[in-house]
Formats: structure tokens, C-alpha cells, sequence
């Protein structure tokens, strides 16, 4: 009763979601339409890094207890986050070719984000690379782990060593990008929708590990 | 313990000069591709970014290629348990680093050399030195990490697909400064802290996560 109840809140916090997206947000005068397009990319990006952060939290979490629940729970993390990190790379390159007039310009940013799929591509091909199943959990969770600490490197530093065509700080006043209200509301609103289903999945995925 | 470490180098590079393998084999082909890179440079006239670019691509591929066995003999051989008898897995871990090390400073420098005496432009100045010896540092530490990991797989592709992902950071930053300092530019610090900070992260996480990896065999 509970959880239908949640499931039924949650599906009426998504249809307000595409409310605000489509009828609320307005426009922006350079950006235009294009500007909806932000409320995929933002939290897409923003629930795939969280993924990537889970992973290295439970990869942590089994190196310590060693129970293949935890592996598991952070390969299914990792696997999210790199679709949905995937997701954000396509919809910014759909951006860059309404705004820039090329799907691609090798953008710091665009390069960090190739060099995040590389990496967690990798990952996967450690998990079929390896036959013994307590070697396999442990060999990639060590590479989460590493993994997990270029993820900073990538997203702050190496954008900040080259100029970069995407606005410095998104979401800010001043000398920033100052966004629209009506964008911030529809903006913060996606992410905590975005995050919200995410939790949903990942509870949905820990019962059924703990079932299997 | 510096006792240890010193007994240990000497057996990697028994194992690894010994047989087949020995040091002319990792310097060739950094040597080979650095002159035949040096003539196209002089014959077509390319540009100081271009021949920055030339330069780092040679070292990352034959750095790679030298490098790609780490652990490997002791995986196949199945030694490493023995050896985790007799040394701590710091100690082993240490004697790797630092044979590696000098494996690729010596890549580096030999390609540095050819550059130097075949293409007119290339100076090896105080800030190109620091570079070469930071992003070494920054490379090598990266790639201990990878070779630990992909010595537990059959693939022996694993450690390209694992490595590059992870050191092309260090390369974007290194054409960068390469390019100018070639230029005559004095570079911003920022950079060689960069280097510092990724080759500390990656010696921590190797001195960590390293013995987890190791001992599995065990």
C-alpha cells in the first residue's frame, strides 16, 4: 500500500516535472528553445556522477566485508552511471549543434566526459576479463576505487587548464551565466525528480540482491 | 627494508634484462620512431605543437609497450605468492615503482636525445627537463596501479584499455606545456603542481589498494 502510494506520488512529481519543463521554463534570449534541453543534460550528468560516487562507496564497503552484495550493488551503480553519463554526453552534443553548430569541438568538458565513458568502459571489460568471481570483485573494485578518484581530476581540474566554450558556473550570479528564475526552479526541480527515481531503482535493485 | 628493495630490483632486472627482454629491446623502439619522426619533422616543415604532439604520442606508445608486463611474469609463472613469502607486498610494490621508473625516464630521455640532435628547435631547458622528469612520475605511478590489475586477467589487452583512459590526462597536459615551452613561453605553475597532485594520488591508491590485489593470489 506504502510503496504504490510512493509510486503513485512520484509519477505525479514527474508529470508536474514535464509541466514545469515544457509550460513554466521560459526561454532564454540567445539560447532560445534549446534551453529545455538543460533539464536532460544537468541531471543526466549530475545522477551519473552520483552513480559513479555509489560505486565507490559499496567497492569500499567490500573490500572491507567482502560480500559479493556489494560488488554487485556497486557494478549496478557503476552501470547507471555510465548510461546515464552516456545520455548526458549525447544530449550536449545535440546542444553543441543548435548552439555551436557542431555536435563536437573538443570542448575540455567534452574531453573530460570522453576520458569518464573510457574509463568506466574499462571497467566492464575488467568484469569480463576475469573468470574467478571473488578475484573479478575484488580486482574491479579496486579499479572503482581508482576510478572514482580521476573523477575529480576530470570534472574540475583539466576543464579549468583550457578555455572551455561552456559557461563557468551554470547556476550562478554575477560574472556567471545568470539563469532565468523560472530555470533554476524548473532546473533544481528535474534534479530532485532525477534523483528521486534513481533512489527508487537502486532500492528496487538492493531488494533483488538480497532476494538473489 | 632499503636492503630488501635494492635485492629486489636486482632480481626485475635479472627477470626482465635476463632472457628475451632486455634494455635495448624497450629503448629501440622509442629510438626508431623518434628519429623517423625527426626526418618527416625536417622534411615538411612542421610546426613546434605538431612536433610536441609527435613526441608525446612516441613516448605514451613506447612507454606502454615497455611497461606492459609489469607483474605479468610473476601471474604466468605463479612466483608472486612465493615472493610475498620472503618480501612484504610495500617492498615489492617499491622495487616495481622504482624499475619502472628508470625503465621509462630512460625511454624518455633517449627519445629527448634523438629530438634534440635531429630536429633544430628542440632544447632540452631547464622547464622541459622538469617536465620530463614530473610527467614520468605522473606515468609511471598511473601505470603500477594498472599493471597490478590487469596481471589477474587472461587479456592481455586489458592493461592498453585500462591505462590509457587514465594517463591521457597527463598527455593533454604535457603536449600543452611541451608546445609552450618549445615556444619560448614560460609555463604556469599550476601545471607541474597537476603532475604532482595525479602522481600522489596514484602512488597512495597503489600503496593502498596494491596489496589487496597482490595477496589475492596468495
Amino acid at each position: 500500500m506504502i510503496k504504490k502510494l510512493r509510486y503513485a506520488i512520484l509519477t505525479a512529481a514527474i508529470a508536474f516535472n514535464i509541466y514545469l519543463v515544457f509550460f513554466f521554463a521560459n526561454e532564454v534570449p540567445v539560447l532560445g528553445k534549446t534551453v529545455r534541453i538543460l533539464f536532460l543534460h544537468v541531471p543526466s550528468a549530475w545522477i551519473g556522477t552520483s552513480g559513479f560516487a555509489i560505486a565507490l562507496i559499496f567497492s569500499i564497503i567490500y573490500l572491507i566485508k567482502e560480500k559479493s552484495f556489494y560488488a554487485e550493488f556497486a557494478r549496478f551503480a557503476a552501470l547507471t552511471g555510465f548510461v546515464l553519463i552516456i545520455v548526458a554526453t549525447i544530449s550536449g552534443s545535440i546542444w553543441a549543434k543548435l548552439q555551436w553548430n557542431s555536435f563536437w569541438n573538443w570542448d575540455p568538458r567534452e574531453t573530460s566526459i570522453v576520458l569518464l565513458i573510457l574509463i568506466y568502459a574499462a571497467y566492464f571489460t575488467i568484469q569480463s576479463s576475469i573468470t574467478n568471481s571473488q578475484t573479478r570483485n575484488k580486482v574491479s573494485s579496486v579499479y572503482l576505487i581508482a576510478a572514482a578518484f580521476t573523477v575529480p581530476v576530470l570534472i574540475f581540474i583539466i576543464p579549468r587548464i583550457y578555455f572551455s566554450l561552456h559557461p563557468s558556473p551554470v547556476i550562478g550570479k554575477g560574472e556567471g551565466t545568470a539563469l532565468d528564475n523560472t530555470i533554476k526552479i524548473t532546473l533544481f526541480y528535474s534534479l530532485f525528480c532525477s534523483s528521486w527515481i534513481y533512489t527508487e531503482f537502486l532500492l528496487r535493485k538492493s531488494i533483488q540482491l538480497k532476494k538473489s | 627494508m632499503i636492503n630488501r628493495t635494492i635485492k629486489l630490483l636486482q632480481k626485475e632486472a635479472l627477470v626482465s634484462f635476463g632472457g628475451e627482454k632486455n634494455l635495448l629491446n624497450a629503448l629501440l623502439p622509442a629510438f626508431l620512431t623518434s628519429l623517423l619522426s625527426s626526418y618527416f619533422i625536417n622534411s615538411f616543415q612542421i610546426e613546434i605543437e605538431a612536433t610536441s604532439i609527435l613526441y608525446w604520442i612516441i613516448l605514451t606508445c613506447s612507454g606502454l609497450l615497455s611497461l606492459d608486463r609489469i607483474f605479468y611474469k610473476e601471474s604466468q609463472d605463479n612466483t608472486l605468492s612465493l615472493l610475498l613469502l620472503h618480501f612484504t607486498a610495500k617492498e615489492i610494490l617499491t622495487s616495481k615503482y622504482i624499475f619502472n621508473l628508470i625503465i621509462f625516464y630512460s625511454i624518455q630521455l633517449c627519445s629527448l636525445f634523438v629530438f634534440y640532435i635531429f630536429t633544430p628547435g628542440i632544447i632540452p631547458t631547464p622547464y622541459l627537463l622538469l617536465l620530463i622528469f614530473l610527467s614520468g612520475l605522473a606515468f609511471t605511478s598511473a601505470l603500477i596501479l594498472n599493471g597490478i590489475i590487469s596481471s589477474k586477467s587472461s587479456n592481455r589487452n586489458l592493461f592498453f584499455i585500462i591505462s590509457i583512459p587514465m594517463i591521457l590526462p597527463i598527455l593533454i597536459v604535457s603536449v600543452k606545456l611541451t608546445g609552450n615551452i618549445l615556444s619560448g613561453i614560460i609555463p604556469n605553475p599550476k601545471y607541474f603542481i597537476f603532475f604532482v597532485f595525479y602522481s600522489l594520488l596514484f602512488i597512495i591508491l597503489t600503496y593502498i589498494l596494491g596489496p589487496i590485489i597482490l595477496k589475492e593470489e596468495s
